[in-house]
């Protein structure tokens, strides 16, 4: 766990587990270490063998989670659901790697794509960062480091306000590539569009949170208290 | 500079995201996550198993509907034609008509077939029609001797004596009907024409025995080299020209003089179908040909006259060279293509590899060209 610079005059406890000095602290269980590398275990995959399954998950799982944090928090409810979904979208969709990225990052595609489909069909009013919308006083559900900053949540909260303000396809595209870092041939896969589109929504999407932004001076000054606050 | 609130925005959200936690630690239920990825893997090779089964299964139906297709097609009534042979069928044939096949002669009724090969000969008064599966119609006179030398796409006919009458179905662009006379080649292009062995007569066509009337459509005549089209209401020759539309040759074709001796000219049948004795068709005159022409073509006759008496002698070098000449000097004249398939012809029996050349080189310039199934054997090194 980490520590946060506090906000002035707002004492804040963390709990962290006792342990003695000099003794290693005591870790999870870690997931198992490759058997076979990329080529062997692709091959297996395609060539339909279960035993190979074992190696996939250890192997991609990591990718997958942290895609999927990153774009709905951890903690998340439907976590545990949409990783599982992703980890059988790669299995699919296997045929699709052609080798020309890591397979972390191709995992790691599959994996935003699954969410984005997830969040487009609005079965659960699902949002994009919705650990982050939680109003001041909610137990929260994630363990987003933000989330425990009331201070930095509103600020959060006030920035999807214009997130969401904007065309939802060019808010994701920024968010994508601009917070998330995928590249355009990635966000293109994810939104299931082509790169030209992909860099046009990027481009419009810039443009029209930053005349939003420009045009909220509460948020501006939201901005300066954090930035002083995280100088401090 | 104030920043730019996107950038600051940016960075917050960037920051946001970055703290996943431990993404490497075991989750608490990863046995239940690796069966549910290996049943994921054992479907996905299900699914991929049955595409390449359905893939098969069409690709499997398309083959049958390409043979069956191909079987219907071989069924119509032209497949004859375009696959194989085109029989001939004898009806309403009147007495005495026979075959004669390997030898031995044999009568012939309604509905007997007469294949490639076969000579149909009819005793004086009486005739016999061919009707064949495309549709050419073909009477055969009284005192007739026809062989049906070919019965594929190609049909040629050699009438030695008598009269034949054609009603030749429209060809298609690989088809063609030919009637060789012992001195002459009547080649059609879907039309109804008489070829007619006669007695020589010095003076027609310095004695050729071959008499061609045009009923409909066109027909090519070939002789001593020189090819003539014909058209409907035409007649060759027409011995009543003042002006010949070709040089007469500068000695009589050979096979002229020897066919005089063998074949027993004959007058045109009695039984001569109505439209023939009903015709009475004007002869058009042929323009006269400009003297250096002339001169140009009598050289070709000559050329070529000549490399077939060497040839008949049996001195194939020395016909090959006229041919060669003929061919150097007027490669775009109308005796080329015929002397491209005489020297074809010498070569095979003395240079195999050299007529092999010569074959392909003919089928490139000719690829319909009468000497097509010879050059093709000469190069697939056939018989």
């Amino acid at each position: 766990m980490t520590s946060r610079s506090q906000p002035e005059g707002r004492p804040r406890l963390w709990v962290v587990p006792s342990h003695d000095e000099g003794s290693p602290r005591p870790s999870r269980p870690r997931l198992p270490p490759p058997t076979l590398d990329d080529s062997e275990l692709l091959a297996s995959i395609r060539a339909g063998d279960p035993d190979a399954a074992a190696a996939l998950h250890d192997r991609l799982r990591p990718a997958v989670e942290r895609s999927i944090r990153r774009l709905l928090g951890y903690g998340d409810r439907d976590h545990e659901d949409l990783t599982q979904q992703a980890m059988i979208e790669v299995v699919y969709t296997i045929d699709r790697f052609r080798g020309d990225c890591p397979l972390e990052a191709w995992a790691s595609t599959v994996a935003a794509h699954v969410v984005y489909n997830q969040i487009r069909r609005r079965t659960t009013e699902r949002r994009i960062f919705d650990t982050v919308r939680l109003d001041e006083g909610d137990e929260p559900a994630s363990l987003h480091s933000l989330s425990r900053d009331a201070a930095a949540r509103s600020t959060l909260r006030r920035v999807m306000t214009h997130l969401d303000a904007i065309d939802e396809a060019k808010a994701w595209t920024y968010v994508l590539h601009d917070v998330c870092g995928y590249d355009l041939r990635e966000v293109a896969q994810i939104t299931e569009t082509s790169v030209a589109a992909a860099q046009s929504r990027l481009v419009r999407g810039r443009r029209e949170l930053r005349e939003r932004l420009a045009g909220d001076p509460e948020l501006a000054s939201m901005l300066t208290e954090k930035s002083k606050g995280e100088h401090q | 500079m104030t920043p730019d609130p996107l950038d600051r925005v940016t960075r917050m959200l960037q920051k946001a995201v970055s703290d996943v936690g431990d993404v490497e630690a075991l989750p608490p239920q990863r046995e239940a996550a690796v069966a549910r990825l290996a049943e994921a893997v054992r479907r996905r090779a299900q699914l991929q198993r049955r595409k390449r089964a359905i893939y098969m299964f069409v690709a499997a139906a398309a083959a049958v509907l390409v043979v069956a297709g191909g079987a219907w097609m071989a069924r119509r009534p032209d497949a004859a034609v375009a696959g194989g042979r085109d029989l001939g069928r004898v009806v309403d044939p009147t007495g005495g008509v026979t075959v004669l096949r390997d030898g031995h002669s044999e009568a012939i009724g309604q509905g007997s077939r007469v294949a490639e090969g076969a000579e149909l000969r009819t005793p004086a008064s009486s005739e016999a029609r061919l009707d064949f599966d495309s549709g050419t119609r073909v009477t055969i006179g009284g005192s007739a001797r026809v062989r049906l030398v070919e019965q594929s796409q190609r049909k040629r006919f050699s009438l030695e004596a008598g009269s034949f009458f054609a009603t030749v179905a429209k060809l298609t662009a690989e088809e063609r009907f030919v009637v060789a006379t012992p001195d002459a080649e009547v080649e059609v292009r879907g039309t109804a024409f008489r070829v007619t062995i006669v007695p020589p007569n010095p003076a027609c066509q310095n004695g050729s025995p071959t008499r061609l009337e045009v009923v409909e459509g066109v027909v090519v005549v070939r002789h001593g080299g020189v090819e003539r089209r014909v058209a409907a209401g035409e007649r060759w020759p027409d011995c009543n020209e003042t002006a010949s539309a070709t040089p007469a040759p500068a000695a009589p074709a050979p096979t002229m003089a020897t066919t005089a001796s063998a074949t027993r000219a004959v007058a045109p049948s009695p039984s001569t179908p109505p439209s023939m004795a009903q015709r009475a068709a004007p002869v058009a005159p042929v323009a006269p040909v400009a003297p250096e022409a002339s001169s140009r073509l009598a050289e070709q006759n000559d050329l070529f006259e000549q490399a077939m008496r060497l040839k008949r002698g049996g001195d194939a070098p020395a016909a090959i060279a006229k041919l060669d000449r003929l061919l150097g000097s007027y490669p775009g004249g109308p005796l080329a293509e015929s002397a491209a398939v005489e020297r074809m012809r010498l070569l095979a029996t003395s240079d195999r590899a050299r007529a092999k050349v010569a074959a392909q080189d003919y089928l490139r310039r000719y690829p319909r060209g009468a000497g097509r199934a010879e050059a093709e054997a000469l190069v697939t090194g056939g018989p």
